[in-house]
Formats: C-alpha cells, sequence, structure tokens
C-alpha cells in the first residue's frame, strides 16, 4: 500500500512537470537543459520582421533582438540574435503578442540575461535562435553595490528571484557541466 | 510601572513599521482595451495536426455540430462568459459549469472558418513549427480583434473532454488562458490563476477560471449588470424559437445566431425584435442560422446589452440537405447540382430551388415528394421516390442554371406542410448528352418552417 502511496506520489510531481498556460515551466536545470545557450550582455539592435506565409497565414511578426556580451556557460565573447513572435514594423503595423517580452524589457542599451535555443521553425519556415519560453527566457540585470544583480520572473521561472549575475553564471556553468557530461 | 511608559511609544512606532512595510501585490493584469459589441464572434480554423487534438468525436446536445478542437474552444471561451452556458454541462472537469465570468461579457460561437484569417479576425489556429517552449499565444491589439496561434511541435495537443494524458498538453486549458488575452487580460502572479503565464498543474485546472481572474474580467467589462438581458431557457418547435428570460426590451432587439457556413464571422442578426413583458421573444429560426448559441441584445452599444449564450440547433441542426447523385451531363462533367436560396419559413414565402451545371437554355422541371430514392433514370439517376408532385416546366439560363421560387400561397407548393421533409430533384432535357436525352440533378431535402 505504502509502495503505490509512494508511486502515485512520484507520479503526480512528474506529472507536474507538464505545467501548461502559454509557456512552458522551466527551472533553471531544466531551461538550462532545453537551452541552446545563455547570455549576458547589452542588447545593440532590435528588428522586427513581418512574413506571409502560405501555409502559417498572413501578418507574421517577429522581434529579433542583437544581445552582445558574453556566453554565461563558456565565458567567451559572443554575440547572439534572440528572436520571439510578436512585435511593430511601424507605429501601426504589427501586433503585440502575449507571451513575448514587455516593451520596457526588450529596449535597446538594456543589460539582459538571455536564453535561447536553434529553432528550424517558429512559424512561417522561419529559422533562428528562438527566446526560450519568449518572456520567461529574457531577464534584465540591474548594478548594486555588490554587483550585478539579475531580476528574477517569480514562481514557474528558471530565475525566479532575483539573484547575483555571478551565481547565476556559477549555476549556470555547473548545470552546463553535468549537462555536457550527459551527453 | 517604567516599562509601561515604553508600551505605548513601542506600540506606535511598531505599528508605523508595519505599515511602511512593502506589500506585496499578486493579481490580475490587463493589457488595455476590450471587446466591444461588434468582437464578441469567435472562430476555429480546424489545422491542427495531432491526431489527439481532433479525437473527441462524441457530439453534446450543449454545443450543437461541434467535436474536436471546435469543442475545446468553444467551451473555453463560454468558461469566460456571464453566467452558465445553457445547463453549464459539458466539461466533465468542471462540475460548478461553464461560465464563470460574471461581467458583462459573452462570446458568440460563429463556428470553423476556412483559413487562419488576419490578426484582427478572431480566428484560433495551428501554427507550424516550436519556439523553445512557447505553446500558443495570442495576438492583439484588441480594439479590432485578436488572432490566436497554438504550436504545432511544442506539445501532443488534447482536447479532452477528460483530462489530458501523461505527456500531453491540454486545449482547453491553454485556451482558457490564451482567449483571457484577448479579452484583455495579461499575466497574473496569482498561483493557480488561468491567467498565471506558467501554471502549477497540468492543463485541466487552467480551464475553470480562479477568483483574481473572475476579478480581472469584471474589472474589464464590469460586473454583469441588473440590467442586462439573460437567456434562461429556449424551446424549439420546428424552426419556431420561444426564449425565455429576462431584460428583454419591449421592441427592437436583435437576436444573434451562428451563422451557417461563415465566411466573416459576424453573428446572423435577427433585428427589430419584440418581447412579450420583456420576458418571451418568440422567433422563426432563418435559413442561414446554423447549430450554435444564439444571444439576444437590447437596444444600445454597452457591454451589458447583450445576454448570456444558448445553445440551439435551429432547423433540428439541419439546414437543407443535399443527397443522391449526379450524373455528368453534354455541359458540366459533375453534372447538375442542387443548392437553394431564401428562407425555409413558409410564412416569408421566398424559398428558392437553384441547381447549377445544367445545359444552357435546356428546358427542365423540378419534382418533389416526401420519400427518396436511388435507381437509374435516362442518363442519370431519379433521387424521389413516388408519390410525386411537378413544378412548371421552364427553362434553364444561357449560363447553365435553373431556379423557381415557390409559392406557398398556390398549389401545388401550399400542399407542402410544413415540419415533415420534401425532397427536390431538378429533370432536364438533354440531347447532347447521348443515351435517354435527360437527365436529372442530385437530390435536396427541405424541412419547412410554419
Amino acid at each position: 500500500m505504502r509502495k503505490h502511496a509512494y508511486a502515485l506520489a512520484a507520479l503526480l510531481v512528474a506529472f507536474s512537470a507538464f505545467a501548461t498556460a502559454a509557456i512552458e515551466r522551466l527551472d533553471l536545470g531544466q531551461m538550462v537543459q532545453r537551452a541552446d545557450g545563455a547570455v549576458h550582455g547589452r542588447i545593440v539592435a532590435k528588428k522586427v520582421i513581418r512574413i506571409d506565409h502560405p501555409k502559417d497565414g498572413p501578418e507574421l511578426y517577429y522581434t529579433t533582438l542583437t544581445v552582445e556580451g558574453v556566453n554565461l556557460a563558456s565565458g567567451q565573447p559572443q554575440t547572439v540574435d534572440v528572436t520571439f513572435p510578436g512585435g511593430f514594423i511601424s507605429p501601426t503595423e504589427g501586433v503585440y503578442n502575449s507571451e513575448a517580452p514587455s516593451a520596457d524589457d526588450q529596449k535597446i542599451g538594456n543589460d539582459v540575461v538571455a536564453f535561447w535555443k536553434r529553432e528550424k521553425n517558429m512559424g512561417g519556415d522561419l529559422a533562428g535562435n528562438a527566446l526560450m519560453t519568449s518572456h520567461g527566457g529574457l531577464y534584465r540585470t540591474i548594478a548594486s553595490k555588490k554587483g550585478r544583480v539579475v531580476q528574477g520572473r517569480g514562481d514557474g521561472y528558471a530565475v525566479p528571484a532575483n539573484i547575483a549575475l555571478d551565481d547565476l553564471r556559477a549555476r549556470i556553468q555547473t548545470l552546463t557541466e553535468q549537462k555536457n557530461q550527459q551527453r | 510601572m517604567q516599562h509601561a511608559r515604553f508600551l505605548v511609544p513601542l506600540a506606535v512606532l511598531g505599528g508605523a513599521a508595519f505599515l511602511a512595510l512593502p506589500t506585496r501585490t499578486e493579481a490580475y493584469t490587463t493589457i488595455g482595451g476590450n471587446l466591444g459589441l461588434a468582437q464578441r464572434d469567435f472562430r476555429v480554423f480546424n489545422n491542427f495536426t495531432d491526431p489527439t487534438a481532433n479525437d473527441n468525436t462524441t457530439p453534446d446536445a450543449n454545443f450543437p455540430g461541434a467535436t474536436g478542437v471546435a469543442l475545446t474552444m468553444w467551451k473555453a471561451n463560454l468558461e469566460w462568459g456571464s453566467r452558465l452556458h445553457g445547463n453549464g454541462n459539458g466539461d466533465p472537469t468542471q462540475p460548478a459549469g461553464l461560465g464563470s465570468g460574471g461581467a458583462n461579457f459573452d462570446p458568440s460561437w460563429q463556428g470553423l472558418a476556412t483559413g487562419i484569417g488576419g490578426v484582427n479576425d478572431n480566428i484560433i489556429s495551428e501554427l507550424s513549427g516550436s519556439s523553445g517552449g512557447t505553446l500558443a499565444y495570442c495576438e492583439t491589439p484588441i480594439q479590432d480583434g485578436w488572432r490566436i496561434r497554438f504550436y504545432q511541435d511544442a506539445a501532443n495537443w488534447s482536447d479532452g473532454p477528460g483530462s489530458p494524458g501523461v505527456g500531453q498538453y491540454d486545449l482547453q486549458g491553454v485556451g482558457t488562458h490564451e482567449l483571457g488575452h484577448a479579452l484583455g487580460l495579461g499575466h497574473s502572479t496569482v498561483a493557480g490563476a488561468t491567467m498565471q503565464a506558467v501554471a502549477t498543474v497540468n492543463g485541466a485546472n487552467e480551464r475553470t477560471i480562479s477568483a483574481d481572474d473572475i476579478a480581472g474580467v469584471q474589472a474589464i467589462y464590469g460586473v454583469a449588470a441588473a440590467t442586462k438581458p439573460i437567456i434562461s431557457n429556449v424551446v424549439q418547435s420546428g424552426c419556431s424559437l420561444t426564449i425565455t428570460g429576462s431584460n428583454f426590451a419591449p421592441t427592437g432587439n436583435e437576436v444573434w445566431f451562428t451563422r451557417l457556413n461563415n465566411a466573416s464571422g459576424d453573428p446572423l442578426k435577427v433585428t427589430n425584435v419584440a418581447s412579450a413583458g420583456g420576458t418571451t421573444i418568440t422567433l422563426t429560426a432563418p435559413t442561414a442560422a446554423g447549430p450554435g448559441d444564439l444571444l439576444v441584445k437590447i437596444p444600445g452599444s454597452a457591454n451589458s446589452a447583450l445576454s448570456n449564450a444558448w445553445p440551439v440547433s435551429p432547423q433540428g441542426g439541419t439546414a437543407p440537405q443535399s443527397y443522391c447523385q449526379a450524373a455528368p451531363n453534354s455541359y458540366d462533367i459533375f453534372g447538375a447540382t442542387m443548392a437553394y436560396s431564401g428562407s425555409t419559413s413558409i410564412a416569408t414565402n421566398n424559398f428558392t430551388l437553384v441547381t447549377n451545371g445544367v445545359p444552357p437554355n435546356a428546358a427542365c422541371l423540378y419534382f418533389f415528394g416526401p420519400n427518396q430514392t436511388f435507381a437509374p433514370f435516362g442518363n442519370g439517376y431519379r433521387c424521389v421516390g413516388n408519390p410525386t408532385t411537378r413544378l412548371p416546366i421552364m427553362n434553364a439560363s444561357p449560363f447553365g442554371d435553373a431556379a423557381y421560387t415557390l409559392n406557398f400561397t398556390t398549389s401545388p407548393a401550399s400542399t407542402i406542410p410544413a415540419n415533415s421533409p420534401r425532397n427536390f430533384q431538378l429533370w432536364y432535357r438533354n440531347p447532347a448528352g447521348g443515351g435517354a436525352g435527360f437527365n436529372l440533378s442530385d437530390g435536396l431535402q427541405v424541412t419547412f418552417c410554419p
């Protein structure tokens, strides 16, 4: 009987990992497992494109942010484009996307941590580096007396609470090593 | 005693410190704007590819005409409605029933769309590929509509009606979340809310909106007004519908239906409808009304002018139905096929039989009867069994169309009873087709209303 209870509890725990809503619930370990990389740096460019696709439909808007900085796992300099659905080409042409980072989070000049994953098709046959879980893959940082701090987004996100950038970097490096050893 | 001297100041300081503490606020957010009465329609373009997204093929009387993804999204939107949809049944995971919003908001189901549509066409569909853990999204601004997309490769989508299996994602739960965005809600920080961006439990729980979600939709649309029209029952008798409820206007009501084959998304509206005592509306369902929902709008443009949605299946869920088989002729390899225009209401008296693909200018006539058959006849097939009644002989147009408007005030159309199916077919001459020199269209079964 007790074994059954343990099995049921384990099943429930496993089940809870398949969280729904609009974006997947990924803790930092799961985020590192799923992502192809994490970069810390400054948003230096922003571009919005429109795709009209015969199968996926008209008016597919995508925003690409160029983040120039350092790969958090390797410590090597890195400039990476990260893309998510939504955005405005002009003040009158484009869409708000419910899962996209807020306009304030996307500003050029922001210092951010971004998790990304290479995708062959993000819709409309657009290939590129998807910003993991849209707004859930972009975290702003702020300078403090004790160094730079990454702002957490709350329960269910890879960075749920504020954390020192150095600490986050160390955790990502450890998790990346574990990921590489598993391969 | 000396300690007592410090107690009051300490209490004051403690109270001040408590008040100065930052409060942690957790609540819904809004994205700005709301869906006006012209944007209450929604449709589904069923391009979903996972077999489990469309394996619920069991019809549900509370959602007439819908199965699979369509049924799922209909339920998802109704949960935001002001009060229970019909008797509230239809979602086995939700004993409290569908329709929990309690706000001046109710959606109008408009069936299946034929395409993905633009960003303001209020259509839900699938999008190919995946985007790094994003399951679905809603595109706004909402002032002129919205569009919802589910990523094809993001999940193994399940249409229920029970909870999804292990490894599957719940279409209805995610749909309820995305439709909350369409209504104007942003993400909530409240654990367990449907509008939380990342949930803590698997899918089906999000089908049921939480107190925080309800507060959000009520903040946008207002708490359901005391003057908001309420439908409490709809009784169908043939094509006649009797709507009972409260707060209907004496005159000038609109009755909104789900439109058959809806290309625009706009509800089918019967205007200038009177009520009896503000509690009863009786009307004949228009021919173009399909199975879906019925709503009553009283005069005015406020969100509170529109009632809750009530499931109906006008004409018993069947519009005039084509049946049998057309045979090729000298003009059209698909043969002559029947259609119709106008109302099936005898009182309206404008029902027109239409046939396309007839040899131009051919002599022809319609005939009808209560029985169906299927037997070779001439170069085609006879679809109407004996006894039959002939309508006047006429000629097809130079473009190969034959049309005849029934006049129910004179014989023989005056002999057609209400609520009893009649089968129609076109006979036409076609010497150029060889053989017997004549042919027939397919059949059309029509049940007329009083």
